[in-house]
């Protein structure tokens, strides 16, 4: 049976390969020519725009031109890979049940000598092996063309679905998903629909809604300090969050608190009033007077964020969530598959 | 000499079948002994398929009983699955395999999968084994799918309408493909026609399904000689001889045919007795659905119209 089930995705399987050839052969060589074009702007004698000699002005300037050129196909890097592992596992979770059930080829398999949960059981070990040969080699190059392409801060949302393992968890929970769909549906076409419109659902939800509350918040404070320089007064401010963290709100909160802000109102809501009237009436100048108030009113400017310290444990609570509700449609696919008539 | 009692392969009792609220079977009480060729006859939508499907643990009865070579069927039941073989009505096969890979499947799915024998079926049939399942024609299909039903080597075969849509030539090499089986092996066969010419050439059992309930159940042989055909003028108060049960009625001029069944010898020099063929029988029971006991022999009597009253 594992042979027929080999048998049956072998052409999706290969078709698939060679995209995903196609796309980490892309990855690869756009990843180390910005590597490389970085590495030479920050080495001499350009040292990353840090003062260079004049006559290298224009050689760095070029330099860093090529180098932010380079990342003009990004996006569509980074959008292919989000597409391609969903698509892996909607396809082969179709082609595992719910053309069996749409082509009653399940019925000649269900009349063989062997029972309907271990045909599932194998059909999925099939389908998972595949992916995993697939999106394993995915994982690795997206996760390391992410740092060396500088897309965004790994922890970002931006790069978030890319690093790590999550193109392989998507792809298993879009493939389980449809398997479940399809013992429901039993449709091949309306099953990849409805599988696409549930797993896009899904992602957004967890990327909007639940990522942020899956790993601790960070609190930094942020200075703004009024500098005078020759005849123009400018703000420099210190501090906030690290440019590698994932920023998920700033705001205003009374100074010595211990706890991270639960949310963007809570610093934004009754303090963002009090700072505004605070300023509405106030006498100092207007070049410090958001500092006068804070202080005034025992207030603080700070940013919330999730630390790239937090990476791993992000990718591993959202992928186990993934990765449970994985197995509880595929527990329910099989346990709809014992009771249903074909 | 002791004779023990034949086992049955497939045994119901009150078994019903419903879809939605439709009762798809109903009451079904049925026996097949073991070694017969059953055929299972009826109109569409009698339940036949249905009946088929319950035994090859496809689907779950929603009332009474269902035993199949002893046992539940059931789709967690792998070792009475690997005991039958089940040709569906659509023969589904994966169509982007070659013969010799259905073959392969069939081997990697049977433990007690014979190559050898289906490898021998496919060539007297010539059917070439790198053949696409897409380019056979219907008469090969369903050859290649009896083929995998065979060398299954099961003990019991349940054909649902195996030789349906084929050509007269496929239709015959189909069958005696069965035949060969059933005479090497004994294996039992349940299967579902609409072609009453087979029943007689394979079967040795019959079982008429009508309206979702069993009609009739019983050896080929005492089908044939349990039914006759009783011809008389139309007279006023003739009664029907005891033991006899109307199945259909036949009017024509001052004469009434009726095709019953007996359970006594007729007497009665009144009525002209004439054996009926298997066709007349089946397309009787058919036509009228059930036996209406309500006809039963000494109860019935005529008017000047010749209706039963």
């Amino acid at each position: 049976m594992t042979w027929v089930a080999w048998r049956q995705q072998r052409y999706v399987f290969w078709a698939f390969a060679l995209v995903t050839v196609v796309l980490v052969g892309w990855a690869l060589m756009s990843g180390l020519h910005e590597q490389s074009l970085w590495n030479q702007y920050h080495s001499l004698p350009c040292r990353g725009g840090n003062g260079f000699p004049v006559k290298y002005q224009s050689f760095c300037q070029n330099l860093f031109a090529k180098w932010f050129a380079s990342g003009s196909h990004n996006n569509f890097i980074a959008s292919f890979g989000l597409i391609l592992a969903p698509l892996v596992g909607v396809v082969l979770g179709v082609g595992a049940v719910a053309s069996e059930l749409e082509r009653k080829t399940a019925r000649l398999a269900w009349t063989q000598s062997l029972t309907r949960t271990r045909w599932l059981a194998i059909k999925v070990l099939v389908g998972v092996g595949s992916m995993a040969v697939l999106l394993v080699p995915l994982c690795f190059t997206f996760s390391w063309w992410v740092g060396a392409s500088r897309y965004a801060p790994r922890v970002m949302p931006t790069a978030f679905p890319f690093a790590g393992w999550m193109l392989g968890i998507y792809g298993v929970f879009a493939f389980a998903v449809v398997v479940f769909l399809g013992v429901l549906i039993r449709r091949a076409g309306w099953t990849i629909a409805v599988g696409l419109a549930v797993f896009g659902l899904v992602f957004y939800t967890v990327e909007v809604d639940v990522r942020s509350h899956l790993a601790p918040m960070n609190v930094a404070a942020v200075t703004q300090t009024m500098v005078t320089k020759g005849s123009a007064i400018v703000g420099v401010t210190t501090g906030g969050a690290p440019a590698n963290g994932w920023l998920l709100f700033g705001g205003y909160r009374p100074l010595g608190s211990a706890s991270a802000p639960s949310s963007w109102s809570v610093v934004t809501g009754r303090t963002n009033t009090l700072v505004q009237d605070c300023e509405a009436h106030s006498a100092a100048s207007s070049n410090d007077v958001t500092s006068y108030c804070l202080h005034k009113l025992g207030l603080e400017d700070v940013e919330v964020y999730v630390s790239d310290h937090q990476f791993w444990t992000l990718q591993l609570r959202e992928g186990g969530l993934y990765l449970v509700v994985a197995m509880l449609l595929l527990s329910l696919s099989a346990y709809v598959l014992r009771r249903i008539r074909i | 000499m002791v004779v023990s009692a034949r086992a049955s392969v497939l045994e119901a009792t009150g078994l019903g079948k419903r879809f939605g609220f439709k009762w798809a079977l109903q009451d079904c009480t049925l026996k097949v002994p073991e070694g017969k060729v059953a055929a299972l006859v009826g109109p569409n939508g009698a339940g036949k398929s249905t009946l088929l499907r319950l035994a090859a643990g496809l689907s779950r009865p929603n009332a009474g009983s269902l035993t199949v070579l002893g046992e539940v069927p059931g789709h967690e039941n792998a070792g009475l699955l690997r005991r039958i073989g089940y040709l569906d009505q659509e023969r589904p096969m994966y169509r982007g395999f070659r013969v010799d890979e259905m073959l392969r499947f069939g081997a990697g799915t049977n433990p007690t999968w014979d190559m050898a024998s289906a490898t021998s079926y496919l060539a007297q049939l010539g059917i070439a084994l790198d053949e696409r399942v897409n380019n056979l024609s219907s008469g090969q299909h369903a050859q290649v799918a009896l083929t995998l039903c065979l060398a299954k080597q099961p003990e019991l075969l349940i054909l649902d309408e195996p030789a349906a849509a084929l050509d007269p030539v496929a239709r015959e090499d189909l069958l005696r493909l069965l035949m060969q089986q059933v005479a090497q092996s004994g294996t039992s066969v349940v299967l579902s026609t609409h072609a009453l010419g087979d029943i007689a050439t394979v079967c040795d059992y019959l079982i008429i399904l009508s309206h979702a309930r069993v009609v009739l159940a019983d050896d080929l042989d005492f089908v044939i000689e349990s039914h006759r055909i009783l011809t008389a003028a139309l007279p006023d108060g003739l009664v029907l001889p005891p033991g006899v049960t109307v199945i259909d009625t036949r009017k024509s001029g001052r004469e009434v045919s009726y095709l019953a069944r007996i359970e006594l010898p007729i007497i009665d020099d009144r009525w002209h007795v004439a054996e009926p063929t298997l066709e007349e029988i089946v397309l009787a029971y058919l036509r009228e659905g059930t036996g209406r006991p309500d006809h039963a022999g000494g109860e019935l009597t005529f008017g000047s119209s010749g209706e039963p009253r």
